[in-house]
């Protein structure tokens, strides 16, 4: 298992975009399982929407994308210091809203992983019941490369 | 278009899936580079790739992956693995 704590150690998200309480098994590079646990204090519902508390699917697919990052850099943070992480491509079905008190199973098997890029497939569980199926792929790119996107005209 | 075979032809397919580049441009440029955008390139051959090992059930080696660079590029690299394992002539 891996604590919240350990997963800002591998991930540099942070408040309020980190969305992954656990990590509740991990064999890098193949399978990971991690825990969310959705509360009405989260900072998104009082605009979605405020008189109607749904997790918003983005929300849910950064949440995926996130356990890919751990699933993908588990092994190796050193590795990846000075990477910068890119979501390429997504492939989504939201299948149940999500609400406060709902507790989130992210389950993702690698697709293919090398090592600057991953394809991840996964699947987000409330009650053993699929909310949203996804398939990402991401790469870890310098962060100069980044850099160089900024200096283009607005 | 005048593919010579099956594996031509699939291939294409599959970039073109992937890319969402129309089948006919991509073959009549086969031998042009299909990534213009720097960074996002080896996004797009991964996709590549992943898929034609999926649909041949084939394994790419990581450092084979910048090989794909054009669509005749990944053409040969899939008949090359094929060959490898003495599946070519039925993929053809």
């Amino acid at each position: 298992m891996i604590s919240f704590d350990e997963i800002t150690r591998l991930i540099p998200h942070r408040y309020p975009f980190l969305f992954v309480d656990r990590v509740l098994e991990l064999e890098v590079g193949k399978h990971i399982r991690c825990l969310k646990n959705v509360t009405g204090n989260e900072y998104f519902f009082p605009g979605h929407f405020s008189d109607l508390a749904i997790m918003p699917g983005t929300v849910m697919i950064e949440a995926l994308a996130q356990c890919g990052l751990l699933l993908f850099r588990g092994g190796s943070p050193e590795q990846h210091a000075r990477k910068v992480f890119l979501l390429g491509a997504v492939e989504a079905r939201f299948l149940k809203p999500v609400t406060p008190g709902d507790q989130l199973l992210f389950d993702l098997v690698a697709e293919k992983v090398i090592s600057t890029a991953a394809i991840v497939r996964g699947v987000a569980l409330v009650e053993d019941e699929p909310v949203v199926r996804a398939k990402l792929t991401f790469a870890a790119v310098d962060r100069g490369a980044v850099a160089l996107r900024e200096d283009r005209p607005a | 278009m005048m593919y010579a075979d099956n594996v031509e032809r699939a291939v294409t397919e599959v970039v073109a899936e992937v890319s969402e580049k129309p089948e006919e441009e991509l073959w009549a440029q086969r031998d042009s580079h299909l990534f213009e955008e720097v960074g996002l390139d080896s996004l797009l051959a991964l996709e590549i790739v992943a898929t034609l090992e999926r649909k041949y059930r084939i394994e790419v080696p990581e450092e084979r992956i910048v090989d794909v660079t054009t669509l005749s590029a990944a053409i040969a690299l899939v008949k090359e693995m094929l060959r490898e394992q003495g599946k070519l002539e039925a993929a053809l």
